[in-house]
Formats: structure tokens, C-alpha cells, sequence
């Protein structure tokens, strides 16, 4: 070799050194990049899972529950009110509203009194605020000013309040005269106190009226945020939801409230301890003579979860993982076991009690659960054959797996699909219009359901298609049959025109090009169509479904309808998985079968469809959680009824599912507690349905493969 | 031979493939109850025309054929062909055992022919299993999966399978070539075996085994334009001793490599 050749060669083998280098290098950022990369997203997901379970977790040990039979009123003098007129009523009250029209009764000893409260001795406080939408300016910003010095503070005490801890002295010569309407709104805990106030201010300043309303505190911080007020009144601390979403709303502390429990005032107990309380208000105490009283069934009255006023009761009586902490603070385990416990009870109670209807999402989820069952139950019912029927024509007649068994099939003609598709759909009408006791249904469908029988059996034993006459005479007959039974009508119509048109192509010679419509060719065009559908948004699904099920077939908001409209939305997945899942049975096992005399039906109900199992059951999975998952379309086939539907064909009952009931939760009822709550059930249910999935798939395929 | 021991005639047989011919007038007749060899170099169509006889190239939609197969004086093309294949069974070149138990893989073709019968069934796959030797390893694990089995044993099973619906013919489409020599072993002996009872076509890439098992030999080949030929056809031992044809002493001779 000469010099050149070797320098060549050096230089060669340096490249391919320098090159090596390189890729090493390229291998290592690679595989850094995707470390990075696959690490930063099991965290998210992981995170996501997480905080999901903790924030559904805060909700299950904060929460308690009120006892379904609770009677919920919507201001603090309708507490006083029923309580002091209804007999064995139980109730909470803010101290302004204590006047000695109901009993009061004392918490573990403590008397419900201003200067219990100063002193810490009584729990139950809460502090009470006014709101202005921006920084306040003028009459407001005076009264506010007045509100928060020591002469307010007075009158804070005379109405029953206790004071804040203030030097401030109002000075009134700032004041001039002011003129014009000032709005509030809000908490009626305020409310007395504010009119108070009011009324006071209206003394030096004539020409400025107030109009005060009491509603709730949600209600009042939610129109003092949007500006709609002047004034708001809030008897519980603003939550931060509330404080992000309204930017510019000012919070002004004015005084404390005490919750005074209060019964009946012929109830001769004194005291009751905190433990009773809940187990009242809860519902595990229900006659007075468990707590020492008189035999008399409770009567427990409480304001909504809208209210302040149940907002402070509900933190202070009914809170666990308060009660958890002060166990753990004092050593005291007896209070964080009965609390854990009680939170394992509350969990319980929300997953087999029913929603109550109204504002603040009380109640517990049992008939979302059953509505869901239900639902994923008759969707799967209606896609699965349908899916998997549809899967097997495609690969096994038509497509990859398809060819001539070699039997004497004749081609079917599109006649075939048209009779048998008839004839089932007339069954099927036959079965609802038993279901739901219509005599014309099932009449009239049996009579069109005998045409189509006469008609397959004459294709299947006679010579292929019937002369074209007779066709259109059986449409005409069908036809018919709908003009005298107007509850088969819609039915016997398509059907009719149906047969009318076919005979009239068969006439017109057209019918011949189109035999075997099905066939090879069109197995691409349906797989992209199926493709297609897989992709389209669900809410179009829904809107499909209300067209055609809700509206144009008058099965209404129903079972019926959702089950339908859901499963036009996962036959798409199923066909698809199962298709996939044909595939991947060998060609072997259909030759093997085929030879050894079995038809090609044989084949793939005794051979193909076994083995292809693991994969439909992966594919049906998927359906169901599509399903369980699955707000738009239900939300307008199935509607929102907290009930749950009494049978599929229960036309017009609506159903809510537990993703429409936490949608419900977050957007209507502002309650996104027990929305978190319900997503945890969610996620659980999920988690147990793929566990129970690969389970079963897994054993499926170690049997079909052998190894067990 | 006499008509009464031909079992299946090939008139004039040519198969296409689309436009591509792969059989070119193949004319033959198979004996019955002898072991009837096809050997010839790949691609040569010996697959295709083992797999004419139970209509097995019906699945492939392309396919084309012309003139006849005649089985006992009948055409087979004019036949029921769910009945044709159960009187002709077939063993493929893998095993391929359905997935389900030993005992279901067998009375799978009594089944699917309406036999419920469950004493009769027992019967049936009993018999089978011992036709097939393979009894005395099973018949404690009838439950077991069929592929849990070993390869031979595999397609001892097959053939076991094959058998349970009372053939008259089996076709082996070269049923040793994914065995090891043991198994394979095994498998001759058990076709020397059926030969008594059944009329057997085997497809083999291995001329010794053809010339270990068979009675008859159809030698094939490809001309140019790759379209497969029957070169000759006689005796095993005529062929592998004294071919009338130069290309089958050259393939036999491993002239062709």
C-alpha cells in the first residue's frame, strides 16, 4: 500500500472514531432529553391523581352531612320562627336573633353569651363583614367608618353582637349630607345589624335611603362582586374562590356572631354537648330521649349551605378534621378515632344516600351511581353485538380475512341486509311495545314482522330475489298497515318506502350492480367513515342523538335515548378494537378449522371469536369508560334529574350520571366540595374497572395462550 | 391401477393465480390407501396442488382453475365443500392447534359436524389420540391446553384432530419440516401407520422422508416462466431408483442443489 492509500485509510478511521463520538454524544442528550421528558410527565400525572384524592379527601373528613329529613329554611327568623312553633324542633340561630321566642340551649355548659364569647369559653363564632365592590368612597365609605369606631361597636353589643376590639373614634364632622340609595344585600345574620345602622345614619343624613334585603351570603358576596350592589352583607369568611374571582370587592370586618343552639321552648333540656349536637344534626340521634329529654321524635331545622350561618355551625359543630386536630393536640385519641370513623361513615352515607335537590349540592351520590350502572349496562348492551357484528363482516366476509370461504353462499344481495335489518328492528319493536303494554305496537309490529319473515324465508329457501311486484305489493301492504295502526306508523313508513323503492329498482334493472354492496371494495370507504367517527367531538354525538332520539323518535330525555346516543358514540372504539383484535388471530387457526369440515360461521364464533376475546373485552373497556366519562351527549339525552330513571323505556324520565352530577355541582349548585368528592368516586370507580379489565384479559389470554 | 384403487384423479388441472399460472395440465392419479409423496424444488406449486384437493385455494379470492379433480368419480369442485374438506382432512406445516383443551381440539370436527353425544365424543377423541400415538402422553391431561404441548406433539395433536372426523384422505402439507429429528421421527411412523386406513398425500422438502414414507412420488417442477409442472410421477422406488426423466434423476441426485 502505497503513502496516499494510507493516509486515506487514517483518515478514514479517524472520521469513523470522530463519528462515533458524535453519536455517543447524540445517544446521551437523547436519552436525557427523554429521561427529562417521561419523568416531567409521570410527576404531572401523578400530581394530578394526588391532589385529586387529597382535595376529595379534605371533603370526606371536613365535610359532615346533614340528615336527609332535615327541613331547610332560607333566613335566620324562619330558623327562630319554626323552631319556636314547631314541637321537638332543633335549630341554630345568630345570637342578634335570640329573643326569647325559642330555647336556648348551652354547648357542653357554656351559655351562648357576648361575654363567653370575649372570653373564649364558647366556641361557636364567626366573624360578620360588609363588602363594597371597590374601594369605598363617600356615604359609604362613612358609614363604614362609623360602622367600625367605638360608638358602632356600641350598638354592635346592644343588638346582640359581640364587638370587634377597636379605639377608632368616629368623627361625624367629616360627614356632610348625604343624598341618594344605598343597596344591600346579603346574609340576614347582618341584616337586623345593618338596619340598625341604617336607621341610625338616616337620623343626620334624611335624604339617603337604604334598601337592605337579606338573602344569603353567598347571594350578597356574589352581588356586591359583580357591582350589582352597593353593600354586601356575609356572615362567614370569604372563600378564595370568591376572593380571586372578584379582584376589586373590599372586605370589611364589622362585628362577631355567635351560632346559639336553640330548641322548642318546651324542651326542658339545658345543656347538650357538641358530640350530640352532630349526632342530632347528622341524623344519629333522632328522639329526644336519647340525649336525656322527652320521648319525642327530633325535628332538625337548618338553612341551606348557601347560608353563613350554616357555614359557621357546619365548621365548628359538624367539622371532623377540627375535632381530629384538637385530638391530636390534646392526646385525647377516643375524639380522632370517632372522628376518623365518623368520616368513614360520612363516606359511606355519600355514596349510598340520594342528592337533595336545591342550591349547595347536599346529599350524597347513590342515585348517580345507579343511573351510571344502568347506563353503561344498556349502552353496552345495544354497541357490543352491534360493534363486534360490524367487525367480523368487515374482516372476516369483506376484508383481510375475507375471500370465498368457498361455500356456496350466493353473493348477498343488499335485499338481504334490508329484510334481516327489518326484521330485527321489527323484534325489537315487538319487545319495547310489550315492555311498555301497547297493544297497537305489538299488533301492528307482528303483522310487518310476518311480511319480513315470509319474505327471508322465501329468499332463503326460494330462487334469490323475489320478482319485483311482490316486492312492491308487501310495501304497499306495509304501507298500509300504518295507516290503520297509527302507533306503528313512523315504522311501517320507512319500511314501506323501503320495499317500494327496491322493488322499483329491481324493476328498473338497477338492483343487479348494486348486489354485494358490502363487499371488498367498500371496506376502506367504511373504515375511514368509522375512523372519522371515532374523531368527531362527542358533543356532536349528542346533538345527534337529540335530533334523532330525543326529538324525531319521541323516545324523549330517557334511558332509552342516552343508551342509544352513547352507543353511536363508542361503536366507533369497539369496531376498531375489535377489528384489530380479529387481526391478530393467526390465519392458521381459521385454515385449521375450515379443514376439518367446519363452516365459516363455525370458524368464527368456535375459533376466531375466542381468541380474539382479550382484545373486544380491551375495546368494550374502553366503551365503558368513555361512557362512565361522558358529559355532553348524556347531558342532553339523559338530562339531569337527580332520580334515577325507573326502566329504559321510562320516555321522559331523565337520569344524571355522576360526571352530569358533578358538572351539576360545580356549575349550578357553586358547591365544588362535594364536586371533588364525587370525583374521587369517579376516579376510584375507574381505577377499579381497569384493574378488574386487565385482570380479567390477562387471565383470559394465559388460558387461550396455554400457560394456565 | 384399477379404478377401484384411485382414490383422487387430476384431469388436465391448471391453477392461476390472477393472470400468474402456477399449476400448468397437471394430469395424476392418487392411490388409495398408499402414502403418495409430492417433492420438488420451492415455488414449484407443490403447496398449491396439495391444497386443491379439499378447495382450500377457494379462500384465496384471485385464484383460478381449469379442468377437473375427480374424487371416487365425483368432482370435487361440484361438491358441498364443508363436506368435500371433512372427508379430506388436512395437517399445515405448522402446528396449529386451536387455542383450547387437548380434548376440545379434538372433538372440535365431531362437534361442528352436530355430534353432541358425549360418550360418543369420548370415544372419538380416544380413538383419535391413540390413531395419532399420542394417547399415552394425554390422556391423564385431556384438560390441558393444545398449546401447551411440544411441537411434535403439537402436530401429533393435529393430526389426532384431523382424524376425529373420519376421513377418507389426509393431505400433509410438509408436517415434519418445523420439528426437530426426534418428532419427526415419530410423525413417519405414525404416517406408516395410518396408511392402512386412510389414503395419505404428504408435501415434503425432504427427499429421504419421501423416500422413507411413501409408496408413490410426483415429482415437480418450475419451467422458466415459474409455472409448476408434474415431471413425473411412479413408485417411490422407481423414482429414486431409475427416473425417466433427466430433471428428476438431477434433483433427486442433488445435481440441482
Amino acid at each position: 500500500m502505497n503513502a496516499t492509500g494510507e493516509i486515506a485509510v487514517r483518515k478514514t478511521q479517524e472520521q469513523v472514531k470522530a463519528n462515533l463520538q458524535k453519536r455517543h454524544l447524540i445517544e446521551k442528550v437523547a436519552f436525557g432529553v427523554l429521561w427529562l421528558n417521561a419523568g416531567a410527565v409521570i410527576l404531572v400525572l401523578f400530581f394530578v391523581i394526588f391532589y385529586l384524592l387529597i382535595q376529595g379527601g379534605k371533603f370526606f373528613v371536613g365535610e359532615e352531612n346533614l340528615l336527609e329529613e332535615a327541613v331547610l329554611v332560607e333566613s335566620n327568623e324562619e330558623v327562630r320562627d319554626e323552631v319556636a312553633t314547631t314541637p321537638y324542633a332543633i335549630g341554630y340561630l345568630s345570637f342578634g336573633y335570640l329573643d326569647g321566642a325559642t330555647k336556648t340551649i348551652k354547648l357542653n355548659g357554656v351559655e351562648p353569651t357576648i361575654s363567653n364569647v370575649e372570653s373564649d369559653a364558647y366556641p361557636v363564632v364567626r366573624t360578620l363583614y360588609l363588602l363594597t365592590p371597590a374601594k369605598p368612597e363617600g356615604e359609604v365609605k362613612v358609614l363604614l367608618d362609623y360602622i367600625q369606631s367605638i360608638s358602632g361597636q356600641e350598638i354592635v353589643v346592644e343588638q346582640g353582637y359581640v364587638p370587634l376590639k377597636t379605639t377608632e373614634v368616629f368623627d361625624s364632622a367629616a360627614a356632610v349630607n348625604f343624598t341618594g340609595v344605598v343597596t344591600v344585600s346579603g346574609s340576614t345574620t347582618v341584616q337586623p345589624l345593618m338596619e340598625k345602622f341604617a336607621e341610625i345614619f338616616a337620623v343626620e343624613h334624611p335624604d339617603l335611603a337604604f334598601i337592605i334585603e337579606g338573602s344569603e351570603s353567598t347571594a350578597g358576596i356574589k352581588a356586591a362582586g359583580q357591582a350589582k350592589i352597593d353593600i354586601g352583607m356575609s356572615s362567614r369568611d370569604i372563600k378564595d374562590h370568591e376572593i380571586r374571582r372578584y379582584e376589586d370587592m373590599q372586605v370589611f370586618p364589622i362585628a362577631y356572631d355567635g351560632i346559639a343552639i336553640v330548641a322548642h321552648p318546651d324542651i326542658p333540656l339545658d345543656t347538650l354537648s357538641v358530640n350530640q349536637v352532630r349526632d342530632i344534626f347528622t341524623g344519629n340521634i333522632t328522639n329526644w330521649a336519647e340525649v336525656g329529654g322527652p320521648d319525642g321524635d327530633i325535628v332538625v331545622i337548618s338553612r341551606d349551605t348557601a347560608s353563613g350561618t350554616w357555614d359557621g355551625f357546619e365548621k365548628w359543630i359538624l367539622s371532623k378534621n377540627l375535632l381530629i386536630s384538637k385530638g391530636f393536640e390534646t392526646g385525647n385519641f377516643r375524639l380522632v378515632f370517632q372522628n376518623v370513623w365518623a368520616s368513614v361513615k360520612f363516606v359511606w352515607r355519600f355514596l349510598v344516600s340520594k342528592p337533595l335537590p336545591g342550591m349547595g349540592g347536599l346529599g350524597g351520590i347513590s342515585t348517580t351511581i345507579t343511573t351510571t350502572i344502568y347506563l353503561v349496562f344498556w349502552t353496552l348492551l345495544i354497541a357490543t353485538p352491534l360493534g363486534v357484528g360490524a367487525a367480523i363482516y368487515l374482516v372476516e366476509y369483506a376484508g383481510e380475512m375475507g375471500g370465498q370461504s368457498g361455500e356456496e353462499v350466493r353473493a348477498p344481495s343488499w335485499w338481504w341486509y334490508v329484510v334481516i335489518a327489518g326484521a330485527v328492528l321489527l323484534f325489537i319493536i315487538l319487545v319495547v311495545g310489550g315492555l311498555l303494554g301497547k297493544l297497537g305496537l305489538v299488533v301492528g309490529g307482528g303483522i310487518i314482522f310476518a311480511l319480513f319473515a315470509f319474505l327471508l324465508i322465501g329468499v332463503l329457501y326460494g330462487e334469490g330475489v323475489p320478482r319485483w311486484w311482490v316486492i312492491v305489493i308487501l310495501g304497499v301492504v306495509v304501507l298500509g298497515v300504518g295507516r290503520f295502526l297509527p302507533s306503528v306508523c313512523m315504522v311501517s313508513d320507512v319500511a314501506g318506502v323501503v320495499f317500494v323503492l327496491a322493488g322499483g329498482l329491481h324493476f328498473a334493472g338497477l338492483l343487479h350492480p348494486m348486489v354485494n354492496i358490502v363487499g371488498p371494495n367498500v371496506v376502506p370507504v367504511v373504515r375511514f367513515a368509522v375512523e372519522t367517527l371515532a374523531g368527531v367531538p362527542s358533543i356532536i354525538f349528542g346533538l345527534f342523538g337529540f335530533a334523532l332520539f330525543v326529538t324525531a323518535m319521541h323516545l324523549q330525555l330517557s334511558m332509552i335515548s342516552g343508551a342509544l346516543a352513547g352507543a353511536c358514540l363508542i361503536l366507533p372504539t369497539i369496531i376498531r378494537t375489535t377489528e384489530e383484535a380479529l387481526l391478530t388471530v393467526p390465519l392458521s387457526y381459521r385454515e385449521g378449522s375450515l379443514a376439518l369440515g367446519a363452516t365459516k360461521w363455525q370458524t368464527n364464533w368456535q375459533v376466531v371469536l375466542p381468541a380474539a376475546l382479550p382484545g373486544i373485552v380491551t375495546g368494550v373497556i374502553l366503551g365503558v369508560g368513555r361512557i362512565v366519562s361522558e358529559t355532553a351527549v348524556f347531558y342532553v339525552t339523559l338530562g339531569g334529574s337527580i332520580h334515577p330513571p325507573s326502566s329504559l323505556f321510562a320516555l321522559g324520565e331523565q337520569g344524571r350520571t355522576m360526571v352530569l352530577h358533578l358538572y351539576s355541582l360545580m356549575m349550578d349548585a357553586n358547591a365544588p366540595d362535594p364536586a371533588m368528592g364525587t370525583a374521587i368516586v369517579l376516579i376510584v370507580t375507574i381505577i377499579f374497572i381497569n384493574l378488574g379489565i386487565n385482570y380479567f384479559s390477562s387471565r383470559l389470554s394465559r388460558r387461550l395462550s396455554g400457560k394456565a | 391401477m384399477t379404478a377401484s384403487e384411485i382414490k383422487l384423479e387430476v384431469k388436465d388441472y391448471s391453477l392461476y393465480y390472477g393472470s400468474f399460472k402456477a399449476l400448468d395440465t397437471v394430469n395424476v392419479q392418487i392411490p388409495a390407501k398408499q402414502v403418495t409423496a409430492i417433492i420438488g424444488p420451492s415455488g414449484c406449486g407443490k403447496s398449491t396442488f396439495l391444497r386443491t384437493f379439499n378447495r382450500m385455494n377457494d379462500l384465496i379470492p384471485v385464484v383460478r382453475t381449469e379442468g377437473n379433480v375427480m374424487m371416487e368419480g365425483n368432482n370435487i369442485f361440484s361438491m358441498d365443500v364443508v363436506d368435500l374438506r371433512r372427508r379430506i382432512g388436512m395437517v399445515f406445516q405448522r402446528p396449529n392447534p386451536f387455542p383450547k383443551s387437548i380434548y376440545d381440539n379434538v372433538a372440535y370436527g365431531p362437534r361442528m359436524n352436530g355430534l353432541c353425544d358425549k360418550a360418543r365424543l369420548n370415544e372419538i377423541v380416544e380413538r383419535s389420540l391413540r390413531g395419532a400415538v399420542l394417547w399415552d402422553e394425554v390422556k391423564d391431561d385431556l384438560g390441558k391446553s393444545g398449546l401447551a404441548l411440544s411441537g411434535g406433539q403439537q402436530q401429533r395433536l393435529c393430526i389426532a384432530r384431523a382424524l376425529a372426523v373420519e376421513p377418507d384422505v389426509i393431505l400433509m402439507d410438509e408436517p415434519a419440516s418445523a420439528l426437530d429429528p426426534i418428532a419427526t421421527l415419530h410423525i413417519e411412523e405414525l404416517i406408516r401407520t395410518l396408511k392402512k386406513d386412510y389414503t395419505i398425500v404428504i408435501v415434503t422438502h425432504n427427499m429421504q422422508q419421501a423416500a422413507r414414507v411413501s409408496d408413490y412420488t410426483a415429482f415437480f417442477y418450475t419451467d422458466e416462466s415459474r409455472t409448476g409442472i408434474l415431471v413425473e410421477f411412479d413408485k417411490t422406488k422407481k423414482i429414486f431408483t431409475n427416473p425417466e426423466d433427466k430433471r428428476t434423476e438431477d434433483y433427486i441426485t442433488g445435481r440441482f442443489g
